[in-house]
């Protein structure tokens, strides 16, 4: 059976991969192509029989070699075609029309002369369809009606080699004839052609309806999120007013409780701050804010103060972000437990495919000996930054000076047209 | 010696006369607060204040501060148009943002119209009282999430429209460690240039970026044949 293998119109957005593979409509044409290849088996099945009998017990053909040569031809194009799956396109097509023109004409070459026609006095039968059919389902109306055009033409030409005198009977035959050819190209081509284009808005709006839901996910999840800051800022803004009246009106104020109060307004403050520069909800499918994510980071740490600036938000696949966050912190626990920093500033950007991401410090710095660090248990660290780094394809740098803090800077290659 | 961001306490040039400064913001508690940080801590007198945009204007003209410290979100006249106007009228105001969210398109439109740097609110009083003293002298105040901006903003246009003023390949390597968090000194180190130079460079920047906004505006004139004077 030969089957044109529709999964080759490629699917451009990564969402439309989501999309099932089977749609039904996709299905129903190639089954029609399935058909037309059970067809054109038992077409040439009847060629066969019908032209033995013919020959056996009937009139019997003229020039009966080219009878065999042509049943011959038919019947190795056909075996190949199933076998070899190939694929009805463009050359192949072609040839296929040509063939069934070629039978058309060896049958008028070949049955009696006038004969043609009459009482199933023909060889090539209904094998040129085959042709037919498969340029249609192919190539959509316009092609199933050129073949079409092209079998009737050849259907005349056959009638008019063999000499059959042009009655009335003989000319509605052939009208009727060529209406069968151009009526099957036409409509078997515009229902493949039909078929396809829905398939394609089908595949088209399934995909539009997996990213509006993710959209939808997305927002919800931030909704939640923001619920909650909302919820823990106004917690926060009642305990420092309540608190706050009381440490007002006591005697002796309660020096600690009040940086307390501090903190918790300090936190609360970046959290709400976090939340209005969170991105926008059109992020590209399967890719995070490298930015957002960062930012998480830098709010949950205490022991330093993390600044994050980054070039845009930097749209990152996800698995590559949660790397590069892993990677960051490290290199911030790095900074709280070696430097002796009070600041700490991450800074990303990707341009022209290379991603450049920074972590500074203004910590004490350091030289780098191998041998000490490696008693004092820094080495593991570093190591597996770099190891990590390693795995991403990139490459980290460290600069530092004593006294001037240190910057560890990884450059990690994008994959192009990520 | 650790690090800071460009706020350079190291550097206290005694100024003889106080540094006349306008605090614009609709929370009274705020400007209080702000007023005595200043009057405090750093040779500078409150010579006005503001609750909104249009307010903050006409004082501005009827008083002259050297700077001024102007909240984004405010009544009437936002602080980016406010900003610019303050700016037309009286050059010589250095105009410092004070946002509360530092939402980046805000900031961006105040620094495109003519703001010598931004803060947030919650930075600690002693860089306030600094950043005032330097906007006052003339320097810009770059904080490293301000120089990503930038630097994302220069992007955008060069995409957009590609002879707008770009950046220099020295100014884009100044403005990335700004943005990474070097001061001015240590800047001017790692690239062998003086401190004054890496100013310089951070100047021109901002100039860049405000004269994108004037072309903007051109732009948009010719468009609608503003330009065209009546014969």
């Amino acid at each position: 059976m030969s089957v044109s293998d529709s999964s080759d119109r490629t699917a451009c957005s990564p969402a439309a991969q989501a999309v099932p593979e089977y749609i039904a409509t996709e299905r129903v044409v190639r089954n029609m192509e399935g058909a037309i290849g059970v067809f054109r088996w038992a077409a040439l099945a009847w060629v066969i029989l019908h032209a033995l009998s013919w020959q056996l017990s009937g009139e019997g053909f003229r020039r009966p070699t080219l009878v065999i040569a042509a049943v011959t031809g038919v019947t190795a194009w056909t075996l190949w075609l199933t076998t070899a799956k190939a694929p009805l396109r463009g050359k192949v097509l072609l040839f296929d029309a040509m063939l069934g023109a070629a039978l058309n004409l060896v049958s008028g070459l070949t049955v009696q002369p006038g004969k043609l026609g009459i009482a199933t006095s023909t060889l090539a039968l209904s094998y040129p369809y085959s042709a037919v059919l498969a340029a249609g389902t192919a190539l959509g109306p316009l092609a199933g009606s050129l073949a079409g055009g092209v079998m009737a033409a050849s259907y005349w030409v056959a009638h008019l080699v063999n000499g059959a005198p042009l009655t009335e009977a003989l000319m509605s035959r052939l009208l009727a004839g060529s209406a069968g050819y151009l009526f099957a190209g036409l409509m078997f081509g515009t229902v493949s052609s039909l078929l396809r284009r829905s398939s394609e808005e089908v595949r088209a709006a399934t995909a539009e309806a997996i990213a509006a839901r993710e959209k939808a996910a997305r927002l919800s999840e931030r909704e939640s999120m923001a619920r909650q800051i909302h919820d823990s800022v106004l917690q926060v803004l009642a305990l420092i007013h309540k608190r706050g009246t009381q440490l007002a009106e006591s005697q002796t104020p309660d020096r600690a409780k009040v940086a307390e109060l501090a903190e918790m307004a300090k936190d609360q403050e970046a959290a709400l701050r976090g939340l209005i520069m969170r991105e926008p909800e059109d992020a590209p499918v399967g890719e995070a804010s490298l930015r957002s994510a960062l930012e998480e980071v830098a709010a949950g740490i205490k022991a330093v103060d993390v600044s994050v600036s980054t070039v845009g938000p930097v749209w990152l696949p996800r698995g590559l972000v949660d790397e590069l966050v892993d990677a960051v912190r490290e290199a911030l626990a790095n900074v709280i437990k070696h430097s002796g920093a009070t600041k700490a500033a991450i800074f990303a950007d990707e341009q022209d495919g290379m991603l450049q991401l920074s972590v500074r410090d203004d910590g004490a710095g350091f030289v780098f000996d191998e041998a000490k660090f490696r008693q004092e248990g820094k080495f593991g660290m570093l190591n597996s930054m770099g190891g990590r780094v390693d795995a991403m394809g990139g490459s980290m740098k460290i600069d530092s000076r004593l006294g001037s803090g240190t910057e560890v800077e990884f450059q990690v290659p994008l994959q192009p047209g990520k | 010696m650790s690090f800071r961001f460009p706020f350079n306490r190291a550097n206290d040039a005694a100024m003889s006369e106080p540094i006349r400064v306008m605090v614009v913001d609709d929370h009274p508690v705020w400007r209080d607060g702000i007023r005595a940080d200043l009057e405090r801590g750093g040779n500078a007198t409150v010579v006005a204040e503001a609750a909104d945009g249009g307010e903050a204007i006409t004082k501005a003209r009827e008083t002259m501060p050297d700077v001024v410290l102007m909240d984004l979100q405010l009544p009437t006249v936002k602080g980016a148009e406010a900003t610019r106007r303050i700016v037309e009228d009286s050059p010589h105001a250095k105009v410092l943002i004070l946002s509360a969210s530092g939402e980046e398109t805000d900031v961006m439109e105040a620094v495109k119209a003519g703001a010598c740097g931004y803060l947030l609110k919650s930075t600690k009083t002693a860089d306030v009282v600094d950043a005032v003293r330097r906007v006052s002298q003339g320097e810009s105040v770059f904080s490293p999430s301000l120089a990503g901006m930038v630097l994302q903003e220069f992007r955008r246009m060069a995409s957009r429209d590609p002879a707008e003023p770009s950046l220099t390949a020295r100014e884009n390597e100044v403005l990335v460690l700004v943005a990474k968090g070097y001061t001015y000194r240590e800047i001017a180190e790692k690239l062998f240039l003086s401190i004054k130079t890496v100013q310089n460079h951070v100047q021109n920047i901002l100039a860049k970026l405000q004269l994108h906004k004037r072309y903007e505006l051109m732009r948009y004139a010719i468009q609608r044949g503003l330009d065209k004077t009546p014969d």
